[in-house]
């Protein structure tokens, strides 16, 4: 093989990505090993793996994992139904978004962590105070998005619909829900990230279970390679919703991939 | 067909009348008229065509005829019935077709689309909309995307989904102006079978001199803006017409010359032809 050819296969195809992360992972591994840096607050990348494994085993990565996911879920769903609501009927009546915009644009800024005491004070430690704060972090991309989405349909649609004899509520279920659709789909992906975060940062800062509780309590019990299995779950369990999301996305949105490839 | 005997006519009301339909925009606080007293009736199996400078405030004419815009006065019946609201024996196809096709249906969907408010069965759904891409040459195409389909393809599928919908008259804005030359002419037969075929009754606006009268049994000229009727030309060309023959006929020729020069003088009175045209495009 010529050193073009293997340039070639290296650089045009996915090797290289596959490379890069088996060369980080080798550095990962060979630089607290050889000393170059601190083994006992970086403990080499088999140490973090024989941790993740003994968690498995044990089942408690697992069920942390599972606490998590839950409320990560239930605040991405309530946030879901909320922010396409709300973006629907601000976006497609006037009255609504008048009435709405101004408190809207005042609540949308605040960073969603900041509410952790008053979360705190009103529901405790229970699930319901995660829920409530991924919801309200979660809820504004897709309500920016859904609204967006939702006004900047093009009128032709709509009157064709109502030449055809469309009623309001057809307008909305087979005009502007699938017009806006795409839209909805992006604020989804923001909020499907955002989700991640505020859990494992709501879990760190006042919680008893799930795996940012888990990866504080290690870190305060000095378990370092358990810490990093913690978070090492928390970047996998990332990278597997994504692309579920986006496999999803897919296979359900091909026609707009197809539409907007053909109209740029 | 329509048999043209004068008896009969005056025995059967016409099928779309409007009466002094006038449409005002406001603005910045300016009433711009559009239109303005409008009268005209399409007889059933009529093709007519509405044909006017640049500009001239026809689509808004139309959209006010099928009440997608409230007339600011005037009235509007069909089938001796006042409008009041888009009625469902009206349909207006646009001009254009990547605006009013949902992209996110297929073909075949977007045919189903106007079929999903009718009393039937899914199979006769299936039916109709098969047969309507059929009568458009459309068939094999049902499950492609819009978008993957030629300009004139999807225009046929707007005509197509026109059909299907089964309205006492198809209204039509100037539904072959974003298609290159060979398309139109194909398109223009395309609709005067349809036209024949299902014994359609259609009121097609245009800018194009040549198109109206190749199409139509009559012609109204609009004037300029704000549009009145000018003048009303019934056109005694033989059908089926020919892109060829019909265009070289005598006739053909003195129809042409004289609706030119109608237009040519109404053209000039238009002064403010782009500011009209921003406002029918954003009103």
């Amino acid at each position: 093989m010529t050193g073009q050819s293997i340039k070639r296969m290296v650089f045009q195809t996915r090797i290289s990505g596959y490379l890069l992360l088996l060369f980080l992972i080798f550095l990962w591994e060979v630089l607290p090993r050889s000393g170059i840096v601190y083994a006992r607050y970086f403990p080499p990348f088999s140490m973090v793996v024989g941790a993740l494994l003994e968690g498995i085993r044990s089942t408690e990565i697992l069920r942390q994992t599972a606490i998590s996911m839950y409320r990560a879920f239930c605040g991405y769903c309530l946030a879901i139904i909320i922010g396409v609501t709300l973006g629907t009927l601000t976006g497609t009546i006037r009255w609504v978004s008048d009435f709405l915009d101004i408190t809207v644009e005042l609540l949308r800024p605040m960073p969603s962590v900041a509410l952790v005491p008053i979360a705190i004070l009103l529901f405790g430690t229970s699930n319901t105070y995660n829920i409530s704060i991924i919801t309200f972090g979660c809820t504004w991309p897709i309500f920016v998005n859904t609204f967006e989405g939702t006004r900047s349909i093009d009128t032709q649609w709509i009157d064709t619909a109502r030449v055809y004899g469309a009623t309001r509520f057809d307008l909305l279920r087979k005009v502007v829900v699938p017009a806006a659709l795409p839209y909805i789909v992006s604020g989804l992906r923001v909020s499907l990230a955002t989700a991640i975060i505020i859990v494992t940062v709501t879990e760190m800062l006042a919680s008893f279970k799930g795996l940012g509780f888990f990866i504080m309590d290690t870190y305060n019990a000095y378990l370092v390679p358990q810490m990093y299995s913690g978070i090492l779950t928390i970047g996998l369990v990332g990278y597997g919703l994504n692309w579920l999301f986006m496999t999803a996305e897919g296979r359900f949105m091909a026609w707009h991939k197809g539409w907007t490839a053909k109209s740029v | 067909m329509f048999v043209r005997l004068e008896g009969i006519m005056l025995e059967t009301p016409p099928l779309l009348r409007a009466e002094q339909v006038r449409r005002i925009y406001v603005r910045d606080g300016k009433e711009v008229p559009a239109c303005e007293d409008i009268s005209f009736s399409v007889n059933k199996g009529e093709f007519v065509c509405i044909v006017g400078p640049s500009g001239c405030g026809k689509t808004t004419l139309l959209k006010c005829i099928c009440h997608l815009l409230k007339p600011t006065a005037g009235k509007v019946f069909i089938n001796d019935r006042e409008v009041e609201r888009p009625p469902k024996e009206m349909i207006l196809i646009f001009q254009d077709y990547s605006r009013s096709l949902f992209p996110w249906r297929t073909v075949l969907k977007n045919v189903l689309f106007v079929l999903e408010k009718k009393n039937l069965t899914k199979k006769e759904r299936f039916n109709i909309a098969r047969s309507a891409l059929a009568a458009v040459y459309l068939s094999g195409f049902e499950n492609h995307y819009p978008w993957e389909l030629s300009g004139g393809m999807q225009q046929r599928v707007a005509i197509a989904r026109g059909i299907a919908f089964n309205p006492d008259i198809l209204l039509m804005d100037e539904p072959f102006a974003s298609v290159d030359a060979q398309t139109r002419s194909d398109l223009e037969d395309a609709i005067l079978e349809i036209w024949n075929k299902f014994s359609q009754t259609i009121l097609l606006v245009t800018h194009d001199i040549e198109e109206a009268i190749y199409l139509a049994d009559r012609v109204l000229v609009l004037s300029g803006r704000p549009s009145e009727i000018r003048e009303e030309i019934r056109i005694d060309l033989e059908r089926p017409r020919n892109q060829l023959t019909t265009k070289e006929d005598k006739r053909f020729i003195e129809y042409r010359h004289h609706i030119y020069t109608l237009i040519k003088e109404e053209g000039q009175k238009c002064e403010r032809a782009d500011i009209c045209q921003e406002i029918s495009q954003n009103p």
